[in-house]
């Protein structure tokens, strides 16, 4: 006799399927997740290892899967003026594990950009529908932060408190306050203190190494061990082929190879896409059949397309006073002067600004705008930079575009002989007259603060943010799943990560997924009757 | 301060090169430079020459840059390994901390530093 299928099969193990599977199993469904990588045990973390700064460039534990060529790890190739830099975790937890745990708050205007500013796409929730949600999601993880912020909607109370500015964050501070800016200490899902069993950061800093005390809220450690307490399947080694169609066109399970290279299926009622942008809009373009011969859900043509990724500049100044010459966590605060739109600036919508300390003294011989010279003025020219430092990140709001996709790659596969995704990305003229005001913002600020001088590398960077490849919204011919995150196409099919987004707003995008997750969670137990 | 050489410098770029292949073919190219310049304008050997000459022949080899990025890649992973030396941090003064237990409280942050902001007024937009 064949098995009851699952009530939901959830793809991916990372912010949005750990969410999403812990609400529903917490409710009673029955939830199997398939996630193509392992748990990461926290003794093999690179931040526990003297070499952890050489994981930036190589390495098992690189934040690139072109770089780190796991078994787990399928390639990405890429196209375009601009090619976005790759970075994702495969595992549980997914890029959680290597993230820095920002964790900002869409506004309520990022949810009506066309509306107000007549660009992009206005989203078919608004910031009061997801409000409880993220409080939710807030509590589940545990933040560190402040109540109050001018910039931004008043909010349920931190769970704990803002993490210390240090001698390098007071520094800008003083610019900040010099120019009479906005600035805010940052909520980070990062433990202040010990809070949900879970102990308190010591502010070693390296959370992108991985956090071996549990402070920094990747998933695997905020509801992994919640879900699996309430019942839910979690599959690790299951690589995802194809999700498979039934002849009345709903989605009846999930094909995917186990860690032995078997080909398997799980059945389920309702299946949710949880890959991110860049894997989700993969699979379904992968998932191509009779009904849907362009791939699952893409009707419309728009899988796969508006990829936004928060491009970036990185100013930073040298100081004549000593700061801190140990690494400390990423991002204390953050500043939204220049988030909401003045089109008297030259663009349309904004940007935020925010605080990085260097991750640890290779990093800043290496330099970002150069290098420590070699030879005889070295060990002076490191004196003068290294505990001397500290910089500003332009976050800046990318528009959806036709022209930013992911495809499949039609040479290039992965181990299981999947399609790898191709992914072309270049920045717009509105994307770059902001970052531009965004450098020249942070210089300000950073010579206010008596920098004695500013590196600019003036480079283009982004935050490896995939948002915009599965967007929601009211109309079937131009988004690919409704606000509860189902797919117009296919009633039990969902998609709920960064792919989901309608723009991108200048912010991490981590707690608004884990949001949407929650809410489309709810949704899909509201309507179980109807799967 | 100690040479990188006299730290274990050596020991990982060799390690490095024996397990990245495109690493390993530039450093051999870049060393056959070295040689070439040493040999040309000091009529020695590169391993043979003062410290000196062998800053001059790595400055040459440098603002040629041929072969291309050895330099750079080379100087690189000789920070990677320098500065990832818990000797070379104790000189510096960096202080690592590992392990699974906490190592300190964190300094609390005071809410009178954001008196001026909380101030400015809202600076969202409301929407419906």
């Amino acid at each position: 006799m064949r098995a009851e299928p699952a009530d939901v099969v959830v793809i991916g193990a990372g912010a949005a399927g750990a969410a999403l599977t812990w609400r529903l199993a917490s409710q009673g469904a029955r939830v199997v997740c398939l996630e193509q990588g392992d748990w990461h045990r926290p003794g093999a973390f690179a931040s526990e290892r003297t070499d952890f700064e050489a994981q930036l460039r190589r390495g098992n534990e690189t934040f690139s899967p072109n770089d780190r060529k796991r078994p787990e790890d399928y390639p990405i190739t890429t196209a375009g003026d601009g090619p976005a830099f790759m970075v994702m975790w495969n595992g549980v937890g997914g890029s959680t594990v290597h993230w820095e745990g920002h964790f900002p708050r869409l506004h309520p205007s990022d949810f009506r950009a066309h509306q107000l500013d007549g660009v992009g796409a206005d989203w078919p929730v608004s910031y009061g529908d997801l409000e409880r949600y993220y409080d939710l999601n807030d509590a589940n993880i545990g933040v560190s932060g402040l109540m109050g912020d001018p910039a931004n909607p008043p909010r349920s109370s931190r769970q704990t408190p803002p993490l210390p500015l240090g001698r390098s964050g007071e520094a800008l501070v003083r610019g900040f306050e010099k120019l009479g800016w906005h600035w805010w200490p940052s909520d980070n899902a990062i433990l202040s203190r010990d809070y949900a069993g879970r102990t308190g950061c010591d502010n070693r800093g390296r959370c992108n190494f991985g956090c071996p005390l549990q402070a920094k809220a990747s998933t695997d450690v905020t509801y992994w061990p919640r879900a699996l307490a309430s019942g839910a399947v979690l599959r690790t080694w299951a690589r995802v082929k194809e999700i498979s169609v039934a002849g009345d066109g709903r989605v009846d399970g999930v094909v995917y190879f186990d860690r032995k290279g078997t080909l398997q299926k799980e059945r389920a009622k309702v299946v949710v896409v949880c890959c991110n942008g860049i894997g989700t809009p993969r699979l379904l373009l992968a998932s191509r059949s009779r009904l849907f011969p362009d791939g699952l859900a893409n009707g419309a043509g728009a899988v796969g397309k508006n990829l936004m990724n928060h491009p970036s500049r990185y100013i930073e100044g040298l100081f004549a006073e000593p700061f801190e010459t140990e690494t400390f966590t990423g991002n204390p605060f953050f500043s939204q002067q220049f988030y909401e739109t003045d089109k008297g600036r030259g663009f349309v919508r904004g940007y935020s600004l925010m605080v990085y300390r260097p991750f640890g003294p290779v990093s800043v011989a290496w330099g970002d705008s150069a290098p420590v010279p070699w030879g005889t003025s070295h060990h002076r020219e490191m004196r003068r930079r290294f505990g001397h430092s500290v910089g500003i990140a332009v976050m800046a709001e990318d528009l959806p575009e036709d022209v930013n996709r992911v495809e499949l790659d039609p040479a290039v596969k992965d181990g299981s002989g999947i399609p790898a995704p191709r992914v072309t990305y270049r920045a717009s003229e509105n994307t770059r007259k902001m970052l531009a005001h965004g450098a020249a913002a942070a210089r300000q600020v950073l010579e206010a603060a008596g920098a004695i001088e500013v590196m600019d590398s003036g480079r283009v960077a982004n935050f490896a943010h995939y948002m915009g490849t599965a967007r929601m919204g009211n109309d079937p011919r131009t988004s690919v799943v409704n606000a509860w995150n189902q797919a117009h196409e296919v009633p039990n099919l969902f998609v709920v990560d960064g792919s989901s987004f309608a723009t991108s707003a200048a912010v991490n995008p981590t707690s608004t997924i884990g949001a949407l997750a929650l809410r489309a969670a709810d949704g899909i137990w509201e309507r179980r009757r109807e799967f | 301060m100690p040479a990188a050489s006299a730290v274990g410098g050596v020991a990982y770029l060799e390690g490095l090169a024996a397990r990245d292949a495109p690493f390993r073919a530039l450093l051999v190219d870049g060393l056959r430079a070295l040689d070439a310049r040493s040999r040309e304008v000091w009529r020695r050997g590169f391993a043979d020459s003062t410290t000196a000459q062998q800053a001059e022949c790595m400055g040459h080899v440098e603002k040629s840059d041929a072969p291309a990025g050895f330099v750079a890649a080379l100087r690189d992973a000789v920070y990677e390994a320098y500065y990832a030396n818990p000797e070379v941090w104790k000189l510096i003064g960096y202080r690592f901390r590992s392990g699974p237990r906490r190592t300190a409280t964190l300094d609390p942050f005071d809410p009178q530093r954001v008196a001026r902001v909380r101030g400015m007024g809202r600076l969202y937009r409301e929407t419906t």
